[in-house]
């Protein structure tokens, strides 16, 4: 996870709308992620992988948009094995980094 | 945090359930509605758009996950949690992986339901009261981090904030709430941003857009900015940036100019046509310009020379469709003496008068295929020959070309060179037409009210509600032209100091005219002199009694009608063919067969 994970938004807002963005952030890595783990469609792929690229940049969770951004350019789910594996990567250090700074996961999520 | 209340659709077959659920959910203080099966629940889904649904995963039409996925096919943004009888965390899993946002294990509990809904309505917030103070900021964006990250942000520099999903969503809401700005997401579940932009004139609103964009996405930023947008965004933004952007937004939108370059209009359409023009002045790429008839395309071409570095040097503008065939290229690039019959001298054509200015080519759709060769040639050297001449000019011009047709569809068709098209359509400038311009109907009559008084010595000096009330209602097919038209011909058969309903011509009257979508040919009444004695007030002036015409060719009515309209303009062309309601050149061709027969 990148040092401006989370920094730019306590710099411009108060604690508990970071708190909020957060929250509402690790909603959609879990429900975005999980439909990118097993999606076969293409277009599913890359829609979805644009929405958390968006949610990704939006909290300063620069290597996380940045797998999305390259899976959005794989042409189907069948050849973007090793995207969708650093990607999964990422999904992990994300949801440490929020653990880290006290975000609850849903509750489905395997710890 | 106490919130208010939200949309919950519950779609569950077992009455038993469904009944509890509502219970539940209208006990969390939020409005309920109950559907049996999966093809209700898609309908509901996309006409009430809640702001979350409860799924049963077992309907008796098709399976939860069907659902899910239809939804999804849909690009309905509308978060579903869903409901299982199966506790096993695989089921769940399954219908996250689905596009599901959680789900609920039956029998649920109220707390249970209260902290899930709780966490998916984070995102959605409901509508702050209208008592909010600060300038009003929809935000349209279907990331919910994204609409939280901006909600945030601005509620703290003090604007007061409403968010939706999607844009028809935004429809529903600008016309209510009236913000006066919007932050919108170009790519949205349904009807994108840049669709929704396009709708926005219908709604006859000022609001200013800014477009959020991705970052490697500026091509709908682009479209965008055309269409009226005030600005773009590119995602992720910071709050000083999101400041910065919305403060010049609402800043513009306190001075939208209502007068530029001769054009009169603050709606938001023309505000694009006035940013397009001077952002693209400096430049020397050229300009093509497209609008319907009477939109205003020679003004814009002018406009964009005025603008220009070139301003002080000539401005040419050149009929394509008003100069016969075989006398366009001597008007184009000149002649030199006994070119053809008739030269007795040589003559200076259009380009070289353009020399260091602007060349506008009117009705570029007319010119003859040969002809667009020449030309072809001219905007790709900047060099021509004289009709007759053997000696090459070099000139240096900008070009600025109009046409009321399709330009691509006249290519496709082969009437138009694709390689003169490309040449020429390097900065594209669509003029709205007058039904898309709101309030400007209004602004546009009046000043033609002031103008022809003043020119008939008329004591007109405004309309009263009514009449603007139907003139807005209008549809305009001959855009600000026939407008022109009906307020010219109200102030030479009319006086007082009001125009009155009861004084516009019969087609804003009739009923349907609102309809009135498709070009039509107005009515032309024949001036004739006002009344000396203004009308009894408790009397409206009745119409003028119209006598039946007499029957004859259609090419001598039309003949006759020319002939009146330029008797009556003491032969000014373009005025007389303003009261007709055509185009200058189909006068000139008229004249000039007639003259041949």
């Amino acid at each position: 996870m990148t040092q401006g994970f989370a920094r730019q938004l306590a710099e411009d807002l108060p604690p508990e709308d970071v708190q909020h963005i957060l929250t509402v952030f690790a909603g959609d890595l879990e429900r975005l992620s999980a439909i990118l783990s097993v999606t076969t469609e293409a277009e599913i792929m890359r829609r979805t992988a644009h929405a958390l690229a968006g949610a990704a940049g939006a909290v300063g969770a620069a290597g996380l948009e940045v797998a999305c951004r390259a899976l959005m350019k794989a042409p189907d789910p069948a050849s973007a094995g090793a995207l969708r594996a650093a990607l999964a990567t990422e999904v992990v250090v994300a949801r440490a980094a929020c653990q880290g700074l006290g975000i609850s996961l849903p509750s489905w999520v395997d710890g | 945090m106490e919130r208010a209340a939200h949309r919950v659709l519950v779609v569950e077959d077992n009455p038993t359930q469904a009944e509890l659920a509502r219970l539940l959910v209208a006990g969390l203080g939020h409005e309920v509605r109950l559907v049996g099966t999966a093809q209700l629940a898609l309908e509901t889904a996309r006409s009430w758009q809640p702001a979350v649904i409860l799924l049963d995963v077992d309907l008796p039409d098709f399976d939860g996950l069907e659902l899910l996925r239809r939804l999804r096919a849909e690009a309905l943004a509308v978060p579903v949690i869903v409901v299982t009888a199966n506790a096993s965390m695989e089921a769940a899993k399954d219908a996250i992986r689905a596009g599901a946002v959680d789900y609920l294990a039956k029998p649920f509990r109220r707390d249970r339901l209260a902290e899930l809904l709780a966490r998916v309505l984070l995102a959605a917030p409901a509508p702050e009261p209208d008592t909010e103070e600060g300038p009003r900021v929809l935000v349209v964006e279907d990331n919910p981090t994204q609409a939280a990250l901006a909600m945030a942000l601005l509620r703290r520099s003090g604007h007061a904030v409403r968010h939706v999903a999607t844009a028809e969503a935004a429809l529903d809401l600008l016309a209510d709430w009236r913000p006066a700005a919007m932050l919108l997401d170009v790519v949205l579940p349904g009807m994108s941003g840049i669709d929704l932009l396009r709708r926005l004139p219908e709604l006859r609103l000022v609001v200013q857009v800014v477009v959020v964009t991705a970052q490697d996405s500026t091509e709908g930023a682009a479209e965008a900015i055309r269409l009226g947008a005030f600005d773009y965004l590119a995602k992720p933004y910071d709050a000083q940036r999101l400041t910065v952007t919305l403060r010049n937004a609402l800043r513009q939108a306190s001075v939208a100019r209502e007068r530029f370059h001769g054009f009169i209009g603050a709606s938001a359409p023309m505000q694009a046509v006035y940013a397009t023009i001077e952002s693209v002045a400096a430049s020397r790429a050229s300009v093509f310009i497209t609008g319907e008839s009477g939109t205003g395309k020679e003004l814009a071409a002018e406009a964009v020379h005025r603008a220009s570095p070139r301003g002080a040097a000539p401005f040419i503008a050149l009929n394509c469709g008003a100069i016969p065939r075989d006398l366009l290229e001597s008007e184009v690039f000149g002649h030199v003496k006994g070119a053809f019959t008739g030269a007795t001298g040589d003559r200076m054509g259009a380009a070289r008068l353009a020399d260091g200015g602007t060349l506008f080519l009117d009705e570029i759709g007319e010119m003859p295929l040969d002809m667009q060769v020449k030309l072809l040639r001219f905007v790709q050297t900047g060099t021509f020959q004289p009709v007759g001449s053997g000696r090459t000019e070099k000139v240096e011009v900008r070009f600025v070309c109009a046409t009321n047709r399709d330009p691509m569809a006249e290519v496709e068709a082969g009437r138009f060179r694709e390689d003169l098209f490309y040449r020429l359509y390097v900065v594209p400038l669509q003029l709205p037409p007058l039904r898309e311009r709101g309030e400007d109907v209004v602004l546009i009559a009046r000043q033609f009210l002031a103008q022809f008084a003043r020119e008939e010595r008329r004591r007109f000096r405004g309309f009263d509600l009514e009449t603007e009330r139907r003139l807005l209602a209008y549809a305009w097919p001959g855009n600000v032209r026939q407008l022109q038209n009906v307020v010219r011909n109200i102030v030479v058969l009319h006086d007082a100091e009001r125009v009155t309903a009861a004084m516009l011509p019969p087609l804003l009257i009739a009923p349907g005219a609102v309809e009135a979508l498709r070009p039509v040919v107005m009515p032309v009444v024949m001036p004739s002199p006002a009344p000396t004695v203004p009308p009894p007030a408790a009397s409206p002036p009745m119409p003028p009694p119209v006598a039946e015409p007499e029957i004859m060719p259609l090419a001598e009515m039309e003949r006759r009608l020319i002939l009146a309209a330029l008797r009556h303009t003491q032969d000014d062309v373009p005025r007389a063919a303003a009261l007709l309601e055509v185009n200058p050149s189909t006068i000139y061709r008229r004249l000039q067969q007639w003259k041949r027969t």
